[in-house]
């Protein structure tokens, strides 16, 4: 009986300690609190969604996506790996 | 009263010079900076072609207002590892663009022949459109720069995004006979350095494929430009 209490308490502990997120995590979570970055960002999301939408896209959604960056930041390389100055 | 009108329109004009010198700060950003050349060849072309890189500071982004020009994006540079002091009229753009499923299922050749068929060569007419330039044997060509997110699907889930990017440069000579259809775009891209990096991991080469005259089917852009642009 005992042995069983501890092997559901070390259990218990286990399946939270997963389901935890790291600090990482959660400061990631905190800058980006919900899943779209504005009202404009869910509009464009709801009008893009199913199958195979039909594409509708406004010059202020361009902008927005850049000031928002609906997209996330991407990596991108470096000038000097293209260039010289 | 007059005094008054007097009052209003000074305050509108040091509005209005406020508004221009703060648009001429943003124009600035994206020209490469005069001090920022290595060679004295850099500098004199950045500086006798000074008009026609504030006309294309300013037309570029009221003509495609899905294209932001890179900060120091616009300048006379030349090739990474270049041997010699051959100078290239540059222009690197971030496209935004909105991906149709059929965009992102084509393959890494095809998505760069796709941005280069819709923007790169639109952008090259504009960047070739001085005729003094095309008459500078200090310039030896024109180079395009494009950078656009990678489709997400693409991706592994929960990965960065990552920018793909496709750098062109190409000699003024074959620009001019690409123009002038005296050479087919295969003999065009033959002739040209092409490049291509994904995130900052560098691809090498790919096939290009032009065409005259094409549009670009799977590639959805908003709105078209301002008709007061004059584009």
């Amino acid at each position: 009986m005992r042995k069983g209490t501890a092997f559901a308490l070390i259990l218990g502990v286990g399946v939270l300690a997963s389901g935890c997120a790291t600090s990482a995590e959660w400061a990631e979570w905190r800058a980006h609190p919900t899943h779209f970055a504005s009202n404009q960002h869910l509009g464009f999301s709801v009008r893009h969604t199913g199958e195979s939408p039909t594409p509708s896209v406004r010059r202020g959604d361009i902008d927005a996506a850049q000031k928002e960056s609906w997209w996330g930041k991407a990596i991108l390389v470096s000038p000097d790996q293209i260039f010289e100055n | 009263m007059f005094e008054s009108w007097t009052r209003r329109s000074s305050v509108g004009a040091v509005f209005v010079a406020l508004l221009a010198s703060a648009t001429l700060v943003l124009a600035d950003e994206k020209i490469i900076p005069t001090e920022q050349y290595n060679t004295e060849k850099a500098r004199a072309l950045a500086k006798t072609y000074e008009g026609h890189l504030r006309h294309l500071s300013d037309t570029i982004p009221h003509c495609y207002p899905w294209v932001a020009i890179q900060k120091a994006g616009l300048g006379f540079r030349k090739p990474k590892g270049s041997a010699n002091d051959d100078r290239y009229l540059s222009v690197w753009v971030w496209v935004e663009q909105y991906y149709t499923p059929e965009f992102a299922a084509t393959p890494r050749d095809g998505r760069a022949s796709a941005m280069f068929q819709r923007y790169g060569l639109d952008l090259l007419k504009r960047l070739a459109s001085h005729s003094g330039l095309l008459a500078d044997p200090s310039v030896k060509g024109f180079a395009v720069v494009l950078s656009w997110q990678k489709p997400v699907a693409s991706l592994p889930p929960g990965a960065q995004p990552l920018g793909e990017t496709l750098a062109v440069f190409m000699e003024k000579e074959k620009v001019q006979k690409l123009f002038k259809r005296q050479i087919s775009p295969a003999e065009f891209v033959k002739a040209s350095f092409v490049n291509t990096f994904e995130g900052k991991q560098e691809l090498g080469t790919i096939p290009l494929s032009l065409h005259h005259n094409s549009q670009v089917q799977h590639l959805v852009s908003p709105d078209p430009p301002d008709a007061s642009a004059q584009c």
